[in-house]
C-alpha cells in the first residue's frame, strides 16, 4: 500500500445471493483529496461505501482503510472516520444542539455545538426539532455529525441531494475547507457537476465494475472530444465551411461544431466564416465537461440517479 | 501488494464478530437514555399513553366498578370426598345449576383445604366429606339423626358478598332435597379461613389488571415502534457507525421502559387509592413484577420488530398478541367472572401471570402464588431477551 494512501481496495466483490453487485473493483484513495465515486443507482456506489464503512461484510476481495479492516474492527474505525449515510435520518423530536451533544457524548469529545451549527450554516436552527428542519437543513445537520469526532476521513454518501443549488454550493464550500484542513474526504453523489468541482480523483462505477477514473480533467481529456468551435450558420455558410475538409466539421443539434486541434484551424474557420459576409447569429467554444464523458460512458441520469429510458 | 489489514476473502464464519466497543460504557448508556426520553417526551401520543391513558383507565374502570364488591357468579373451589354417591353428585349437580357460583374441582389428595386456598388465592371453598351423600339421603328420607350435614363452606370474611352468594347457592342446592323430606340444615365453619383483613372491592382487582396494561402496552409497542421504525428509516445504520454498541442501545431503551412503568404504576396506584379508596398492599414483592414484565414484553416487542419486514407489518403483529391478551388476561375484567369455559384460555397468555402475581402480592398477600408467577415470568423474560438479542441485527452481513 502506498504510504499516503488512506483507503486500498483490492478485487472487491459483494453478492447478495446470486445478484453480484460489486464485481471487482480495486481503487486507493490518497490522504487530503476528495475521491468521487459516481454511477447511477443500483450501480454498487453505497454498498461499496458501506462496506468501506464496516457496515456491510464483502463477499470477496481485500481492503483497507485507515490501516484497518472494516469489517473486523468496525468499532475502531468508527472513531477515526464521520460518516453521513446516504438518506441520511435522525429522531424528530430532537433538536441539532441537542444532536451534536449526542453524538459527542456517543464518541467521549468536547465539542461545541454552537461552533459546529454555525459552520454547516445552520446555527439559526439549532433548537428546532428534526421534523420541523427543511431537507436541506437535514442534510447539514447530517454533516455535522458526521463532523463531531473531528474525523481524518469523512464518507459523505450523497450530501447534498434535495439541497436547493445554493445550499448545495454552501456545502459545496464546507468540503473545501474540510479539503483544505487536510481531511480525506469520500465523497459518492450522482450530481456530476458536484464531481467536477470538488473531486480530485473520479471513479465512475456501472453495474459493479469501475469503468474508468483519473482526475476530471484526465477523464475529460481521455474520453471528450476535446475542445471545438460551435457557430449557429445559414445553410450558404454551411456549404462553404465543408468544402474546407480539414477542418473536420460535424452538424449537431442545428449547430456546426468544428473540433479546435490547433490554434491554424481556429483561425482559417474564423477567416472563412469573416470573408464569408454572410448572417453568424452565434458563434463560441465548448468543452467536454464531466457529463458529457458520464453519458458517453453510462447514459444520461435523472435528478433521482436513474438512467434515463432503463 | 501487501496490505497491512487483509480481510474477506470468502466468508470463513458466518456471524458477524461482536463490536469490540469495550465494556458497557454507562456515559453512553444514559446520553441514548437522555436523547430517546427527549423525543419520547416531546411525542404527545406517547405521553397520552404512557401518562394520561392509565390515569383514565382507572378512574373509568373505578367509576363502572365503583360500589361493586363481588360479581353475581362467584368461583368456588370444591373438594368431593363423596363422589362415588349418587345423592352428593345430584347435589353437586343442583349446585352447579343455581347460577350463583362457578365450580372449580380440588383434588381429593389436597389435605388442608385452608391452606391450599389461601396459597391460591381463593375465597371461596367447599368440602363434601365422606358419608355425605348417605346422610342427605337418610334426612330426606325422614332419619334425622339430630346432626347436621356435614358440609364445610370455607368464606372469606372479609368479602361478605361472595360469602352470601356462596352458601345462599348451597342452600338452593339442598332445598332440592328438601321437596323430598324435611329440612337439611348444614354446618358452617365457626371462622373464616382467609387471612385478609379487609374487604376486596372490584378496584382492588382492577388496579393490578391495569398495572399489567400498563406492562404489556408500553414496552412492547414501544419497542415493536423502535426497532421497526429505526429499521425503516434507517436509524440503525447512523447508530451503528457512533461507538454505541447494540447492548447500550437495548439497555437505554429497557431501563427507559422500567422507568414508564413504574410512573404508570405509581399513578394507578395513587389514583386508585386517592379516588376510589383501592386497598392495594405495596410489597417489595411488586418490584419484581415491575422488573421482569416490562423486560419480557420490550423483548417480545423487539422481536416483532426485527422479524417483520415492514412497520405497518409489525404494529399488526403487535396488535395481535396484545388485543387479545389485554382482555382474557384480567387486564380490564377479573378472569375470575369469565365464563367458565373462557377461563383456562386466559392462562396461555403471559400477562396473565403478571396480573395474577401483582393481585397475589396486593391483594391476597400471596407469598407463595406470586412467586409461582414470578418464576414463569423470569423463564419467558429470560428466553425472550434472548432471543431478541440473538435475532436483533447491528450491522447487515
Amino acid at each position: 500500500m502506498s504510504a499516503d494512501a488512506v483507503i486500498t481496495v483490492e478485487g472487491l466483490a459483494k453478492d447478495y445471493g446470486h445478484l453480484r453487485a460489486v464485481d471487482g473493483i480495486d481503487f486507493r484513495v490518497l490522504r487530503g483529496k476528495v475521491f468521487s465515486f459516481l454511477g447511477p443507482n443500483g450501480a454498487g456506489k453505497t454498498t461499496t461505501v458501506e462496506i468501506l464503512e464496516g457496515l456491510r461484510r464483502a463477499t470477496s476481495g481485500h481492503l483497507s482503510v485507515l490501516g484497518l479492516d472494516p469489517w473486523k474492527h468496525a468499532s475502531e474505525l468508527h472513531r477515526k472516520v464521520g460518516v453521513m449515510p446516504q438518506g441520511f435520518r435522525f429522531f424528530d423530536k430532537v433538536t441539532p444542539r441537542e444532536a451534536v451533544r449526542y453524538y459527542a457524548r456517543l464518541f467521549g469529545v468536547r465539542t461545541d455545538p454552537d461552533a459546529l451549527l454555525r459552520r454547516v450554516l445552520l446555527s439559526d436552527k439549532a433548537d428546532d426539532t428534526y421534523d420541523k428542519l427543511s431537507g436541506g437543513q437535514k442534510q447539514k445537520l447530517g454533516v455535522a455529525l458526521a463532523m463531531v469526532n473531528d474525523p481524518e476521513l469523512l464518507f459523505l454518501d450523497e450530501p447534498t441531494t434535495g439541497l436547493d443549488p445554493q445550499a448545495r454550493r454552501a456545502v459545496w464550500e464546507l468540503l473545501r475547507e474540510l479539503k483544505n484542513e487536510g481531511r480525506t474526504i469520500f465523497l459518492t453523489t450522482h450530481y456530476l457537476e458536484e464531481a467536477e468541482q470538488l473531486a480530485d480523483w473520479v471513479a465512475i462505477l456501472n453495474h459493479g465494475r469501475i469503468v474508468t477514473e483519473g482526475t476530471p480533467t484526465e477523464l475529460i481529456e481521455k474520453h471528450g472530444e476535446g475542445p471545438r468551435l460551435v457557430l449557429q450558420a445559414s445553410p450558404e455558410l454551411v456549404s462553404l465551411l465543408s468544402q474546407q475538409a480539414r477542418l473536420g466539421l460535424t452538424i449537431r443539434d442545428g449547430t456546426i461544431q468544428i473540433p479546435i486541434h490547433q490554434k491554424a484551424v481556429l483561425l482559417d474557420a474564423l477567416n472563412t466564416v469573416a470573408r464569408s459576409g454572410l448572417p453568424w447569429p452565434e458563434i463560441n467554444t465548448e468543452r467536454d465537461t464531466l457529463e458529457n464523458v458520464f453519458i458517453s460512458m453510462v447514459g444520461e441520469i435523472d435528478e433521482s440517479g436513474e438512467v434515463r429510458g432503463a | 501488494m501487501t496490505l497491512p489489514s487483509s480481510s474477506t476473502s470468502a466468508p470463513s464464519t458466518p456471524r458477524p464478530p461482536a463490536r469490540s466497543g469495550g465494556p458497557l460504557n454507562p456515559g453512553r448508556v444514559w446520553a441514548d437514555f437522555v436523547v430517546y426520553a427527549r423525543s419520547y417526551m416531546r411525542s404527545p401520543e406517547a405521553v397520552f399513553f404512557t401518562l394520561l391513558f392509565p390515569f383514565i383507565l382507572v378512574l373509568m374502570f373505578g367509576a363502572i366498578f365503583s360500589g361493586s364488591t363481588a360479581p353475581s357468579s362467584v368461583p368456588l373451589y370444591v373438594q368431593n370426598q363423596d363422589s362415588t354417591n349418587a345423592t352428593t353428585l345430584a347435589f353437586y349437580h343442583a349446585l352447579s345449576e343455581t347460577g350463583l357460583v362457578t365450580l372449580h374441582n380440588v383434588s381429593a389428595s389436597v389435605g388442608n383445604m385452608s391452606l391450599y386456598m389461601s396459597q391460591h388465592s381463593y375465597s371461596n371453598g367447599l368440602v363434601i366429606p365422606p358419608g355425605f351423600g348417605e346422610e342427605v339421603w337418610n334426612l330426606t328420607k325422614g332419619h334425622q339423626s339430630g346432626a347436621p350435614v356435614p358440609v364445610r363452606i370455607y368464606i372469606n370474611p372479609f368479602d361478605q358478598t361472595s360469602a352470601g352468594i356462596v352458601e345462599q347457592a348451597v342452600q338452593l342446592a339442598l332445598t332440592h332435597f328438601n321437596q323430598q323430606g324435611p329440612p337439611v340444615a348444614y354446618a358452617l365453619p365457626p371462622s373464616a379461613v382467609s387471612s385478609q383483613s379487609f374487604q376486596p372491592k372490584t378496584i382492588d382487582y382492577e388496579v393490578p389488571g391495569l398495572i399489567g396494561f400498563a406492562i404489556l402496552m408500553n414496552p412492547m409497542f414501544a419497542m415493536v415502534n423502535v426497532t421497526a421504525e429505526y429499521k425503516k428509516e434507517k436509524l440503525f445504520k447512523a447508530l451503528s457507525l457512533t461507538p454505541l454498541t447494540k447492548g447500550e442501545w437495548l439497555l437505554s431503551k429497557i431501563l427507559w421502559n422500567w422507568a414508564m412503568t413504574f410512573l404508570s404504576a405509581a399513578i394507578l396506584f395513587a389514583t386508585g387509592v386517592a379516588v376510589y379508596g383501592a386497598h392495594v398492599i405495596v410489597g417489595p414483592l411488586i418490584l419484581p413484577f415491575l422488573i421482569l414484565g416490562p423486560l419480557f414484553f420490550a423483548s417480545l416487542g423487539m422481536l416483532i420488530g426485527t422479524l417483520s419486514k415492514k412497520a405497518e407489518t409489525a404494529g399488526i403483529i403487535g396488535n395481535l398478541f396484545a388485543f387479545p391478551m389485554m382482555f382474557l388476561s384480567g387486564a380490564f375484567i377479573p378472569v375470575s367472572v369469565m365464563p367458565g369455559w373462557l377461563q383456562p384460555y386466559a392462562r396461555v397468555w403471559p400477562l396473565y401471570y403478571v396480573i395474577d402475581g401483582i393481585q397475589a402480592v396486593s391483594v391476597f398477600s400471596n407469598t407463595a402464588q406470586a412467586l409461582f408467577d414470578l418464576a414463569l415470568i423470569t423463564i419467558m423474560a429470560a428466553l425472550s431477551f434472548v432471543a431478541a438479542v440473538l435475532l436483533f441485527r447491528w450491522r447487515e452481513e
